[in-house]
């Protein structure tokens, strides 16, 4: 049974401004969210334990208290659950290169996520950038972060997936002394692990980070 | 002389060190400053000191600057914190990609020192939460694992501490235990483990497998009727008693033989005789044998002639014997060649009819015996007997040769030699 010691970086930022923050005809209220997307390729093995993960916490702003927190999350899927973000908004792509040198156009698909370099190189990183928060303006009944966010590939339906651990992220590092086994009787080939929020939050958040874990398949 | 001011290239302001500045005046050379006695700035000097004072100001305005800037961002941060959502319109609002853009985004988390303080403040709050205490007689309870949060999980005192109690009463937890009272399932009724086993009716099984997939709930006697899988039954049924206490089976009996220990004096009815297998036995194992065998007499003792009884039909010799004992007479008949007489522990009287000539031989001769052998010449007649080399035999006396003659030798041996002495004429 293989015994890895990993540690991933991650990040997760929301940009947010409000309505009528602007004149016309800015005066919608937008939103830019970025986060991290890492896997781990875990051989569909069958029972999978993840032991003793430790959040390391090197940057976490907000200017105003989040009524959602940023949350954590581990689960298995299979391979290219991401070109769930092959959807109709335009998104900035850092492909493990420390800059969102990458413009994916809409109904594009986005360049492959690589596991075997997430661990050692820059994250890989997907960007919604400047998307209006309602499609519907000036009515803003329709929300438009259900479906251009980092959370649908927690949240969407078309994926397949089981779901593992989510922890929630706050200001402070934190160890879990715990160890949990997952049966993979679906025989998953990736553990992936995002950082996501559930819903949008009115005001600006920054985090960053580092956890540590050790996997056993 | 001039002072070497070695500061002076570190930007720190001259001082003036009057230890060491000799200062003295025009007309009589006395001492103007403390132990000064000359005049040491020479117009070099003031020049390097107006423009290193000149850089000096310069660098402290800079300074200033940029402090009146720093205080300004914190200001403005420490605004946005307190006044935040009063809008703060920032053309980067929405639009922030790398998290280098939200440095001026302020969170509580990143106040220095406060943590710290909320921590000093808790560890000083549950300290004196935890100095909570009630006393044992009250019997109050507070729980204290939340320092924040102190609960009192019980208000009533515990039953050792009630006074004046009543007695004779069973508490709850004497409930379904030893010496308690019995308790109630959901239906009202007293629970199958409470209950003394009332299932023991017998069972009949057909075999030793379905014996063993009995669900008992007691000590029950079972049937097997083909207990062969049993591994101390041979064949037919056999009887069990189910052990539950142990979960064990017990077996009582079986077809093919009793398993019981049964002594032969408990037996009734039993034959007084029974044909007996032949077999062996100590003498140990029969009462008294030694006993009366001690009382008896060895075979090697001799018998005193008063132990005899006479009898017509017993005696002491053998049969081989009796020939000599009743003086019988052993008949050769014809003989051609040379016959071995018997020793006399068997005959004393012989008779031989000559058909030839013969040597007498005798076997195992005995001392003190007397041999007496009838001849009898045949139809030819002529026929000689050649006595044993040892004999002695007057003169004139031999046999009789005519035909159908008969002759009587007598022969006695001393263990020597054979006196010998031929009759004829009859």
């Amino acid at each position: 049974m293989p015994q890895l010691n990993l540690s991933h970086k991650f990040s997760y930022s929301q940009s947010y401004r409000r309505r009528d923050e602007q004149v016309a005809p800015d005066n919608f209220s937008r939103y830019t969210e970025t986060a991290t997307i890492s896997k781990v390729y875990v051989e569909k093995a069958k029972e999978i334990r993840i032991v003793n993960p430790l959040f390391m916490i090197t940057e976490f702003r907000s200017k105003i208290s989040l009524e959602n927190p940023v949350e954590f999350a581990f689960f298995l899927a299979n391979e290219n659950i991401e070109s769930i973000f092959n959807d109709s908004y335009q998104k900035f792509i850092d492909p493990n290169a420390g800059r969102y040198n990458t413009i994916v156009a809409p109904n594009e698909p986005i360049p492959m996520i690589n596991p075997a370099v997430l661990q050692a190189g820059f994250s890989y990183r997907i960007g919604y950038f400047e998307i209006p928060e309602y499609s519907d303006f000036p009515d803003d009944t329709e929300e438009n972060f259900p479906f251009a966010s980092i959370s649908k590939i927690m949240f969407d339906a078309r994926i397949q997936k089981q779901l593992a651990a989510i922890y929630t992220i706050k200001s402070v590092s934190f160890a879990t002394n715990e160890q949990f086994l997952i049966k993979n009787t679906n025989g998953y080939e990736y553990l992936y692990l995002i950082p996501f929020i559930q819903k949008i939050q009115n005001t600006e958040i920054a985090l960053a980070g580092r956890v540590n874990f050790q996997l056993e398949y | 002389m001039a002072k070497v001011f070695s500061y002076s290239v570190e930007g720190i302001p001259f001082l003036w060190e009057f230890n060491s500045i000799y200062i003295s005046s025009d007309s009589n050379n006395a001492e103007l400053g403390r132990e000064g006695v000359h005049v040491v700035l020479e117009p070099s000097d003031l020049d390097d000191l107006i423009t290193t004072l000149t850089n000096e100001i310069t660098s402290r305005v800079q300074t200033d600057t940029e402090l009146s800037e720093g205080l300004n961002l914190t200001n403005q941060r420490i605004d946005n914190l307190l006044y935040d959502p009063v809008p703060e319109s920032s053309v980067k609002n929405g639009s922030r990609l790398y998290l280098d853009e939200f440095i001026e985004v302020f969170s509580t988390d990143q106040v220095d020192g406060l943590e710290q303080r909320f921590a000093l403040f808790t560890n000083a709050l549950s300290g004196k939460l935890s100095d909570l205490i009630a006393s044992v007689g009250t019997g109050i309870t507070i729980d204290k694992s939340n320092p924040a949060f102190p609960v009192i999980s019980q208000n009533r005192p515990l039953w050792d501490n009630i006074q004046n109690k009543p007695g004779g009463i069973q508490l709850t937890s004497q409930k379904g235990q030893s010496n308690g009272y019995a308790s109630l399932d959901g239906s009202g009724k007293v629970p199958v483990s409470q209950i003394p086993n009332l299932n023991s009716s017998l069972q009949i099984v057909s075999n030793i497998t379905e014996r063993n997939a009995l669900v008992l709930t007691g000590n029950t006697p079972v049937l097997v009727i083909d207990a062969s899988d049993d591994s101390n039954v041979t064949s037919g049924h056999a009887f069990y008693v189910y052990d539950f206490a142990n979960t064990t089976w017990i077996k009582t009996s079986e077809q093919e033989s009793l398993d019981i220990i049964l002594s032969w004096m408990n037996i009734t009815g039993k034959p007084t005789t029974f044909p007996p297998e032949a077999h062996n036995h100590l003498i140990s194992e029969i009462t008294g044998l030694q006993t009366a065998l001690d009382g008896k007499r060895n075979t090697e003792d001799t018998i005193s002639a008063n132990y005899i009884i006479q009898e017509n039909n017993k005696f002491f010799v053998s049969t081989a014997e009796q020939g000599r004992w009743n003086n019988d007479l052993y008949d050769f008949g014809t003989v051609t060649s040379s016959p071995s007489f018997f020793d006399f522990g068997l005959y004393n009287s012989f008779k031989v009819t000559l058909g030839g000539n013969i040597t007498v031989n005798i076997n195992s001769p005995r001392s003190g015996q007397v041999y007496i052998i009838k001849f009898i010449q045949d139809a030819t007649g002529g026929r000689t007997v050649t006595l044993p080399g040892s004999s002695l035999l007057p003169s004139g006396e031999s046999i009789n040769t005519d035909p159908n003659s008969i002759s009587l030798l007598t022969l006695h041996y001393d263990g020597t030699e054979y006196l010998a002495s031929w009759k004829s004429g009859f």
